[in-house]
């Protein structure tokens, strides 16, 4: 069952995701079909942030956790129905393009090169040094309360939690994740939840590879070496402490992987497409991809980030269009 | 001076860890002189990505920005994060992007895939860590020993019927103590030898705790201070590591405060409270 969730949450937050940019984007007849990888994230973003919207009242009310499961399971449902709803109605809309060449040599090697990151969080320890995920996950469903107890001890916490802390609802995603599959909480914090991680990750870089390439025959050998090589960087890079891999491949449970290896590369994506190919529609992506990274961590590990990179880039363009507009004097 | 080679020593360590190891940098600085060579060439989103990846090489090597992490902001110097803002995937996956339409024949192809793996795995290996490559020893994620050990104490609570109980042991056991039966609470967390994972989470010990956890890490040593730290504690169970006491020579003690032997496991003494 639990090995199973994976599968759900693509299904979910892809339906999500078409559900939201049907709000925004009305297909034409043979339109070309949105990307699957940045449906699935924004899809994700909008899955995480309501479930931020739901969790921060129910801090406040001390609702049950169970019944605040519950509530989210409900909206779930409905959005994945309107979602499932959207798409057979816009099927015959959209042209479909062969993307990949599937048994090329270079994507069997890309599939293995995947394979060998999954199956390490299946062997390999996690580096949980100065992590509580697990903790609070079991702490949060065995209380039934949220953040009231101490994750390490189990018992009330004494001075408690501030605010900003009660902001990072990641864990608490786990748990509802846990409570919904029944499986061990390692089983979702250590294996489950690092695949999926890892998934959104080849699906923020799958968008930037095609940004890099042309729909043509010739590129789908080529955008099979790219992952053969983002797999290959991802392995190979996680042999050092202190660099995004190792976080990717031993603490992908960890709401910075998700802000480094997912967020971030999805933000500088989203620069490129608003500043340099004036798609201001991304503007509401970007802001829902920084309002995730609150429910990630702390805002200076992963909100200041992401809004450096912005300014970064705002400061760059403006920059070159200056000095254009010079060189034209 | 020293201050000057103090920050050039520092330029040196940002650089080198910019792209997470040695080998990576020196990847990222490959790959961004290719882009340079090629920006002129192609579209506009190579000469942005080119421009954006100098830029916060720059940024991140620049005295400035050292002078503030190292002085006001040493908790991120420490983590190195704001290195990981230098867009090393994007950089290689272009490059190789880049080069992979370029080779056309199929001996071509297959020498520039097995350079380009050779290539990624000198640039990681470069820095390998063995320790980091654990095999896990059960669906617990717990070392077996431990997990031994923890299914006696669960064994224990359930037999008593409680759902709750309260226990204090080494170490290695209250680590993973919760992981494997929340029904398990602990005295005190990783946290008081760790420190606080979460700067959000405000669990203060008191000074009394440090004092309890350091007679538990010494135990024949404490025990009266043992027995009346688990009173106070109001523990149900208390567990001592056997070892200490094979070292010093020393039998274990039948009452410890107000505890009483329960059992003996492999490494492990149980006791309970009358």
């Amino acid at each position: 069952m639990a090995f199973l969730l994976p599968l759900f949450l693509i299904t979910a937050s892809y339906l999500c995701g078409r559900v939201l940019q049907g709000f925004f984007r009305k297909p034409e007849h043979n339109s070309e079909l949105p990307k699957a990888g940045e449906t699935c994230l924004i899809g994700m973003f909008a899955l995480l942030l309501l479930w931020e919207a739901m969790v921060l009242p129910a801090i406040k009310l001390l609702l049950s956790f169970r019944l605040l499961t519950q509530l989210y399971s409900i909206m779930l449902l409905l959005i994945c129905a309107k979602g499932a709803i959207n798409c057979s109605r816009e099927q015959g809309k959209y042209r479909f393009t062969p993307v990949y060449d599937w048994f090329s040599p270079a994507a069997v090697l890309a599939a293995l090169v995947f394979l060998a990151q999954v199956v390490s969080f299946f062997f390999f320890y996690p580096d949980t040094q100065a992590d509580a995920t697990v903790e609070t996950v079991v702490t949060t469903l065995s209380s039934d309360l949220i953040y009231e107890n101490h994750p390490y001890m189990g018992t009330t916490f004494v001075y408690g939690i501030t605010f900003r802390g009660k902001l990072v609802t990641l864990p608490l995603f786990y748990a509802y994740l846990k409570l919904i599959t029944g499986s061990r909480a390692v089983t979702i914090v250590y294996r489950l939840v690092p695949f999926m991680c890892l998934l959104l990750n080849y699906a923020v870089y799958g968008i930037w590879i095609d940004q890099f390439t042309k729909q043509t025959e010739e590129s789908s050998r080529k955008k099979a070496l790219c992952f053969l090589v983002l797999g290959l960087l991802n392995l190979c890079g996680s042999f050092s402490y202190d660099t995004v891999f190792y976080y990717l491949i031993h603490r992908g449970f960890r709401g910075e992987t998700l802000v480094f290896g997912v967020i971030l590369p999805y933000v500088l994506y989203l620069c490129f497409r608003i500043f340099a190919h004036h798609e201001y529609i991304k503007i509401l992506w970007l802001l829902m991809a920084l309002a995730t990274t609150i429910l990630c961590t702390d805002p200076e590990r992963g909100l200041l980030p992401c809004v450096i990179c912005v300014v970064l880039m705002l400061l760059i363009v403006l920059g070159w269009e200056f000095g254009k507009k010079v060189r034209r004097k | 001076m020293t201050e000057v080679q103090t920050m050039l020593e520092a330029i040196r360590n940002a650089f080198t860890l910019a792209g997470g190891t040695p080998g990576l940098s020196a990847l990222f600085l490959a790959g961004l002189i290719a882009l340079w060579y090629t920006k002129n060439e192609q579209k506009k989103d190579t000469e942005l990505l080119f421009r954006y990846a100098l830029v916060v090489l720059l940024v991140i090597i620049s005295p400035p920005y050292l002078f503030l992490t190292g002085r006001f902001f040493t908790q991120y110097a420490v983590d190195n994060m704001y290195l990981w803002l230098l867009p090393l995937t994007p950089v290689v996956l272009k490059v190789f992007s880049d080069a992979a339409g370029v080779v056309r024949a199929l001996r071509h192809r297959f020498i520039f895939g097995l350079s380009a793996a050779a290539l990624l795995l000198l640039a990681g290996t470069s820095s390998f860590q063995p320790e980091s490559w654990k095999m896990v020893e059960n669906q617990y994620y717990i070392p077996q020993e431990v997990v031994t050990t923890l299914e006696q104490v669960s064994r224990i609570r359930k037999e008593r019927g409680q759902e709750e109980m309260l226990i204090w042991g080494p170490r290695e056991l209250t680590e993973y103590a919760r992981i494997y039966d929340e029904g398990l609470l602990t005295v005190y967390g990783r946290d008081l030898w760790e420190g606080t994972p979460d700067p959000q989470m405000h669990q203060i010990y008191e000074n009394w705790e440090y004092n309890a956890a350091m007679a538990m890490d010494n135990v024949p040593l404490f025990m009266e201070e043992l027995g009346m730290a688990a009173e106070q504690y109001r523990c149900d169970l208390l567990i001592l590591s056997k070892a200490p006491f094979y070292e010093l020579q020393e039998p274990w003690p039948r009452l410890v405060g107000e505890y009483v032997l329960q059992e003996t496991l492999d490494g492990y003494i149980i006791y309970v409270h009358r």
